[in-house]
């Protein structure tokens, strides 16, 4: 056994489709369902897909280190938020058949290694595209420690994504969440009947927009699809800095292969972003 | 010199010549000062004309076997001056270069970066207006200096920031002559390889960053103009001679009768001014210049508000894009010892490094050190995990590799035989098969 491809792979329930054989639908509170397949496979490990994600059939070639494969440690790969390029934490999980086995839940990954395997979507029509936005930045806010930096980052999250299927949805959630925090999904009532107008919800966003950047200070500028298509391409095709640094820190605490690994990917990092803090 | 900084087996930066290169640049006496300031012991060469020249009378001045170079419109990280680089990489074949930073448009690439310069190498070349008539030459070209054995050698970090575009003019030629050069290679690079290869992908997307960002930035629209421009030229007019870009005389002359002009209310009569410019007149032209672009190239170029482009530009998420390829060369030259020492730990730590990054080529070579026990801890087993991790990421050489491996093992089953008769084909379909005609 070699590459992710290898793996028995399970997708939970919503991920996007996928033509892979050796891939099952499951229902991540379903224990019994998810002990019965740890029983039907022999290898050591299983592949979990995440919800929402689709893979890149290039990503399922990479090879996980046998310092990683050697512990019981849950491995988890980044996927990019395909609305607007972000780095999201799930993706895909390397899971020990046994835990599974024993606990018929699936763990959380334990060490995220700095390497996209697909990309994440939930924007299969207006609502779900609308409540992702809402959703996400909610979680991406409470990730941040408010600042410059962190509002810069929210701008450019706040302002790509038009090119995506409902992605002027996707980005009225985003936008309204930063603008009301606390009560951004009730406005999708005031939205829905916008969906047969879209200059009027075009519109909306173009004023929500402006009230972030007054009220919030948060620079976003909502690109068009053009912009937003060709910006996402200028994005870096790794992870930011802190996915390497925690990886490595991660890393470090698995025994000496563990280590040496996590000196290999610093020294990489070196060469994508510098030196890295610490 | 320290005594301690000899005896270590890395070289301080601090410890080497830097020379600061500028020519017409309005603000060099700013970044000469700034470089004197962090670097007291800085030498300066300013005013000579073409890039083979200058970097040779810097080569002069610095009166040592190696220099460090920083051009007029780059600012050093103090920082730069406390990375110690390892002597193994200082090799008189090897000219090593840091990433810089645009101010302008974000990008983190070799355009602006500090180099490293063996003085013999630097003596040794014949590029730009120095080239032989009947070859172009718009970049250093460091692998044909010394064919085989002489190479850039990419760095990790980042240590400088570069600002080219502080006159209409500067911003401008900075465009164009990274648009010519990018055209030309990608142009070349189309030929060989196809526009889906990823050296081809790779240069598209520097292009579109050139061509794209800037507008933030004082004069940054005349920087994507240029880019642009330069972009179009050797992609439109086949006989439009690249090596124009050599000649910072030819580029004055190209600015100020063809260029600035028409973009100038009321022409000539107000060319006194680097202000009179028009940006209604400039606006179009870029539009044009872009549509021409997308409708000959996958590039999907955009333009972008003067407030996107800042959004885009200090995100900090532009990354340099192809490293892994850069650093498995590295540790080939010393896997090989072409051109340098051979030296398998060196080799070593850079496949494994590339390795990291993706790199399918660094698998197979690592593979390759363990198949050959060439290290330590040297282990079939590894090898052929290696073998099938490169085979996985499309190598062309690891399935012959692992076929010979397997073929080498004692007990040979009809599973093993298939699987190497399997391995060998998908060899031959990936285009290499030193067995020719010999393999069934």
């Amino acid at each position: 056994m070699t590459a992710l491809s290898d793996f028995p792979r399970i997708h939970l329930l919503a991920a996007a489709p996928d033509n892979g054989a050796r891939m099952q639908r499951v229902d991540p509170q379903d224990a019994a369902t998810l002990k019965q397949i740890a029983s039907e496979h022999k290898g050591t490990w299983i592949a979990v897909v995440d919800e929402g994600v689709r893979l890149w059939p290039e990503s399922m070639n990479l090879t996980p280190e046998p310092a990683l494969l050697g512990t019981t440690t849950c491995i988890g790969y980044l996927s990019r938020n395909e609305m607007n390029g972000f780095a999201r934490q799930s993706g895909l999980r390397l899971c020990r058949r046994d835990r599974i086995s024993k606990t018929g839940k699936l763990p959380e990954a334990e060490l995220l290694v700095p390497k996209f395997i697909g990309h994440w979507s939930v924007n299969a029509g207006p609502e779900a595209a609308f409540c992702a936005g809402v959703a996400e930045t909610s979680a991406k806010v409470a990730e941040l420690v408010d600042g410059p930096a962190a509002r810069q980052d929210l701008g450019l999250w706040a302002s790509l994504g038009a090119d995506t299927r409902n992605g002027i949805w996707w980005l009225l959630g985003v936008n309204l969440a930063l603008l009301y925090p606390d009560h951004a999904k009730r406005r999708w009532a005031e939205a829905k009947p916008l969906s047969d107008n879209p200059a009027d919800l075009a519109l909306w966003l173009t004023e929500v927009a402006r009230e972030v950047r007054l009220e919030r200070s948060i620079p976003v500028r909502p690109m068009s699809p053009e912009q937003s298509r060709s910006a996402k391409l200028m994005l870096s095709p790794w992870p930011a800095p802190h996915f390497w640094t925690r990886f490595a820190e991660d890393c470090a605490r698995l025994g000496e292969d563990g280590a040496k690994l996590a000196a290999d990917y610093l020294r990489a990092a070196d060469y994508i972003w510098g030196p890295l803090p610490g | 010199m320290r005594a301690d900084r000899q005896q270590s087996d890395r070289v301080l930066v601090a410890d080497l010549p830097i020379v600061f290169m500028s020519f017409d640049e309005s603000w060099a006496e700013a970044g000469w000062r700034d470089l004197k300031a962090k670097a007291p012991h800085a030498r300066r060469v300013h005013g000579v004309a073409g890039l083979d020249a200058c970097h040779k009378a810097a080569a002069r001045i610095a009166e040592a076997d190696w220099f460090i170079t920083v051009d007029a419109d780059t600012i050093i990280d103090p920082a730069f001056l406390d990375v110690k680089v390892p002597k193994t990489l200082l090799n008189k074949n090897f000219r090593l270069q840091w990433h810089c930073r645009n101010e302008v448009n974000g990008l983190v690439s070799g355009n602006g970066s500090l180099k490293l310069w063996p003085t013999a190498l630097a003596m040794k070349m014949r590029t730009h207006e120095a080239a032989p008539a009947s070859k172009v030459s718009i970049d250093h070209e460091i692998d044909q200096i010394v064919p085989g054995q002489s190479m850039g050698v990419q760095m990790p970090g980042c240590y400088s920031r570069t600002n080219p575009a502080q006159t209409p003019y500067h911003a401008f030629r900075s465009g164009f002559r990274e648009g010519v050069l990018l055209g030309h290679l990608l142009v070349r690079q189309t030929e060989l390889h196809g526009a889906e290869s990823p050296l081809a992908e790779f240069l598209m997307g520097l292009l579109r960053i050139w061509c794209a960002l800037g507008r933030q930035a004082e004069n940054g629209l005349w920087l994507i103009y240029g880019a642009r421009l330069g972009l179009r030229l050797p992609l439109e007019q086949s006989d439009w001679d690249p090596r124009h870009v050599n000649s910072y005389g030819w580029l004055t002359e190209f600015w100020r009768r063809r260029i600035y002009p028409r973009f100038v209310h009321g022409g000539a009569r107000h060319l006194t001014s680097d202000n009179a410019w028009s940006e209604g007149l400039l606006e179009p032209e870029c539009d044009v210049l872009k549509d021409w672009i997308n409708a000959r190239l996958p590039i999907a170029l955009a333009d972008y508000s003067a407030e996107q482009s800042a959004l885009l530009v200090q995100s900090g998420a532009f990354s340099p894009r192809r490293p892994g390829a850069l650093i498995d060369a590295v540790g080939y030259r010393f896997m090989k010892g072409a051109g340098v020492i051979r030296n398998i730990n060196f080799a070593r730590e850079a496949f494994e490094t590339a390795s990291v990054l993706g790199n399918a080529a660094a698998l197979n070579n690592l593979a390759r050190l363990h198949d050959s026990e060439e290290v330590d801890d040297a282990s079939p087993k590894e090898a052929e995990r290696l073998y099938r991790a490169a085979i996985a990421l499309g190598n062309r050489y690891a399935p012959y590799h692992l076929a010979q491996l397997l073929k080498n093992r004692p007990s040979q089953s009809g599973v093993r035989k298939s699987e190497i008769a399997k391995l060998l084909d998908l060899s031959r379909k990936r285009g290499f098969d030193p067995e020719g005609a010999a393999v069934p």
